[in-house]
């Protein structure tokens, strides 16, 4: 591909933070006011654990922003950078699949890592489920909030304040239709009425406030939204693959670096363990183990790792082999070299690519194998968004509104051949 | 070299025994490293204590483990896996109704994946290079990278909820009793066709790919341009020529689907809600009924042991060369 392309694809992805920046503004400006608030008063005790994911979000938003703006100043010639032309340069020469699987991997992570500050609602939120539930696409509605006070009886400070008074979406309350008589309201909402006192309610002139919220993606069967649960339950789905790959790739290349070392009985004891595992049945045992144990996120993680690190192995092993044989190896132990210092230095960076690839192969496998157990109801339970627990609501509503499973699908599917995409990419690249 | 082979078969013979071995022992020891007693489901605290320990006599309950193991051991093989809580029927009898589901489905599917796989491959060869090929191959990888499941839902909405041509569930029509049994028949396969669908549908796209890329790899080796230049037709060429050295690694890819065909059954079986072992587990999952979920792991672990095993003989009798990296 030409430099030019090239430049300008990176120019549509660099404005993708700039965009979301611009989308989530409210929450980004609350989470840094909260910032302020913790570092006036140093009280660090106070944060949970969802502010703390907020602010880790905002920083990071931060950083991707930065870097965009950086790059638009590159892009138009206000500033020169050696690093991004040469990275451009590489690029060019590189295959279209590294380059596409190469931005996909980075969209994925930017919407893993800010996921708070990106989802639009919290996605196991849900109000009003008679009115919100199994909404279309692009589909708006309407909602006034009831007073801070009817809620919190804990005085808080100003900014704590400000932050409930925007985004405690506990006191929204969604309708069709609203009536106003004397001091009272009457809240419409399809087929039911409720009636509320015009003080309990936001007001402005003596006149309720009316926000909309937009379901961009629709809602599920119980009036969530869509796209939150989709961002979120990528986020658990990558961060499951990551963690698993993680402990199969220091599992399974201990044992190859060991196995292709040593040599001898060390070796074919270790790859008959190998063979063992490759063909021992992992899916009906993990499914055995979740009906005696029960399962969590952290018994997915170490099967999935436990179920991945044979083919890391095996492939550490034979490149170990094959580098072993190579002249300055050899050279390297008849100097004196210990072992263990020549697999780090030399041995691990020249066996890199191929491991890589496996085990991006094997991320896509274990986003596969955890959407399949929670579609059938035994991976991580609800109501904690999962890429195959959305595709199961959906699958029960697909006549009624086949959009659910179709998006879920979809993501799933482009999430997966991203992967296989960028794997294939570095392939080609480490075969010229 | 064929003392080799027959070396590599009987070390994968003693592997997939060792495996049997150890599958049946961790499932029995993780029976009873679990806190409480099965037992406790068949009498009432209120009894007498005597009569409860006869009655545990009488179920070798009270034996050391090592002993229980024995006896437990003669049980399965036997085929007696116990009494199921939920259905009230003898486990082997669930199994047995629900094996043969699962095996027609998948057995069916695999057949069906090498008679559409071979002329697809050979089609693809003849336009290589064309829009054709590449359409096919580009869809064939967004195919390979949605799970079994995903397929399942996009042929339900196309099948049965737009068109209503076919059935989205269950195995036969409710008046499936009332039917002679040509109409029979017929129902079976009308429902049957959505869940072969999907799993010929995966499968194909996974070794379509291999098939595809070896024939080309075939091609364009020397011996081919060979044949050409003394004038053979191209679709001789392709049919007796290419294609025998291609279905070398095809047969290698067949063997790895052999192993993996039954958790893809599972899932199909699930989406489908047809009355295979992979539903009947899970559901026995869900109501805790634990003699069937020990038959159903142990039963599909055989098989998928089992189906290793033929893919291992097969790929070391055709392709010796092979070696198992992570194929994708």
């Amino acid at each position: 591909m030409e430099a030019r392309k090239i430049k300008s694809v990176f120019l549509i992805f660099s404005l993708i933070p700039i965009f979301l920046l611009i989308f989530s503004f409210e929450k980004y400006i609350i989470s840094l006011l909260l910032l302020y608030q913790i570092i006036s008063s140093l009280n660090l005790k106070e944060i949970s654990l969802i502010e703390l994911d907020h602010l880790v979000s905002m920083f990071l938003l931060t950083f991707f922003v930065l870097n965009s703006i950086v790059y638009l100043l590159f892009y138009f010639g206000f500033v020169k950078i050696k690093l991004m032309e040469r990275i451009i340069k590489k690029f060019s020469s590189s295959s279209k699949e590294f380059l596409s699987g190469f931005l996909m991997i980075i969209l994925i992570l930017f919407i893993t890592l800010n996921a708070p500050l990106i989802s639009p609602i919290d996605p196991n939120f849900s109000k009003d489920v008679s009115i919100t539930k199994l909404l279309p696409p692009l589909s708006v509605m309407n909602y006034i909030q009831l007073k801070l006070n009817k809620y919190s009886t804990i005085e808080k400070n100003l900014i704590q304040n400000k932050l409930l008074e925007n985004f405690d979406e506990e006191r929204r309350i969604y309708f069709t239709d609203l009536e106003i008589k004397d001091s009272s309201l009457i809240i419409h909402k399809e087929r039911t009425k409720e009636i509320l006192n015009i003080k309990e309610i936001e007001t402005l002139n003596d006149k309720p406030v009316i926000k909309s919220q937009i379901f961009i993606l629709g809602t599920d069967e119980f009036g969530r939204d869509l796209l939150s649960r989709l961002i979120y339950s990528i986020r658990l789905s990558v961060f499951i693959a990551v963690f698993s790959v993680l402990i199969s790739f220091l599992l399974g290349s201990t044992i190859g670096y060991i196995a292709g070392i040593f040599g001898g009985l060390v070796d074919s004891l270790l790859m008959r363990l190998v063979d063992f595992f490759l063909s021992f049945p992992i899916l009906f045992f993990v499914i055995f183990l979740i009906a005696f144990v029960g399962n969590s996120i952290l018994l997915l993680v170490i099967v999935f790792g436990f179920s991945g690190w044979m083919y890391v192995a095996r492939l550490a092993r034979n490149e170990t082999i094959a580098c072993m044989k190579k002249e300055f190896i050899q050279t390297l132990i008849l100097m004196g070299q210990t072992k263990f210092k020549i697999i780090i230095k030399h041995i691990l960076p020249n066996t890199f690519s191929p491991i890589l690839i496996t085990l991006i192969f094997l991320m896509s496998n274990v986003i596969i194998a955890e959407s399949a157990l929670s579609f059938i109801g035994l991976g991580i339970q609800p109501p904690t968004p999962t890429l195959g627990g959305i595709i199961k609501s959906g699958y029960d509503y697909l006549s009624i509104n086949g959009w659910i499973a179709f998006s879920a699908s979809l993501t799933l599917v482009i999430i997966v051949m991203t992967f296989n995409l960028f794997a294939e990419g570095i392939r080609k690249i480490s075969r010229n | 070299m064929i003392q080799e082979q027959t070396m590599v078969i009987l070390k994968r013979l003693l592997v997939s025994f060792l495996m049997i071995v150890i599958l049946v022992v961790s499932i029995f020891f993780m029976m009873h490293l679990l806190p409480g007693d099965p037992f406790q489901q068949y009498y009432s605290p209120e009894l007498d204590n005597r009569i409860a320990e006869q009655v545990k006599t009488k179920f070798g309950l009270d034996k050391p483990v090592s002993i229980q193991f024995i006896y437990w051991l003669k049980n399965i093989f036997s085929g007696d896996f116990g009494f199921s809580l939920v259905y009230k029927k003898p486990v082997s009898e669930l199994i047995s109704s629900s094996i043969t589901v699962t095996l027609s489905i998948s057995l069916t599917a695999f057949i069906l994946q090498i008679i559409l796989t071979i002329p697809l491959g050979l089609f693809l060869l003849k336009h290589n290079g064309k829009k054709i090929d590449l359409l096919i191959d580009k869809l064939a990888l967004v195919i390979y990278s949605a799970p079994s499941f995903v397929v399942a839902i996009i042929l339900i909405y196309a099948g049965s909820i737009l068109t209503r041509l076919f059935p989205s569930s269950q195995l036969y029509s409710y008046n499936f009793y009332e039917m002679n049994s040509i109409e029979r028949l017929f129902d079976l396969l009308h429902h049957l066709t959505l869940p072969v669908l999907t799993l010929t549908i995966t499968s194909i796209s996974f070794s379509i790919r291999y098939l595809r890329q070896s024939l080309i790899e075939i091609s364009n080796q020397e011996f081919v341009t060979t044949l050409r230049s003394t004038g053979i037709p191209e679709n001789i060429l392709r049919r007796k020529h290419i294609l025998p050295n291609a279905l070398i690694s095809y047969i290698t890819i067949l063997g790895l689907e052999i192993g993996s065909l039954l958790s893809k059954t599972l899932i199909t079986e699930m989406v489908f809600s047809l009355p295979g072992i992979g539903r009947l587990m899970v559901g026995s999952i869900f109501t805790r009924d634990y003699p069937v979920i020990i038959a159903c792991v142990m039963i599909s672990g055989f098989m998928v042991i089992l189906g290793n095993l033929i893919a291992d003989i097969l790929i070391a009798r055709f392709n010796p060369k092979f070696s198992f990296e992570v194929i994708t």
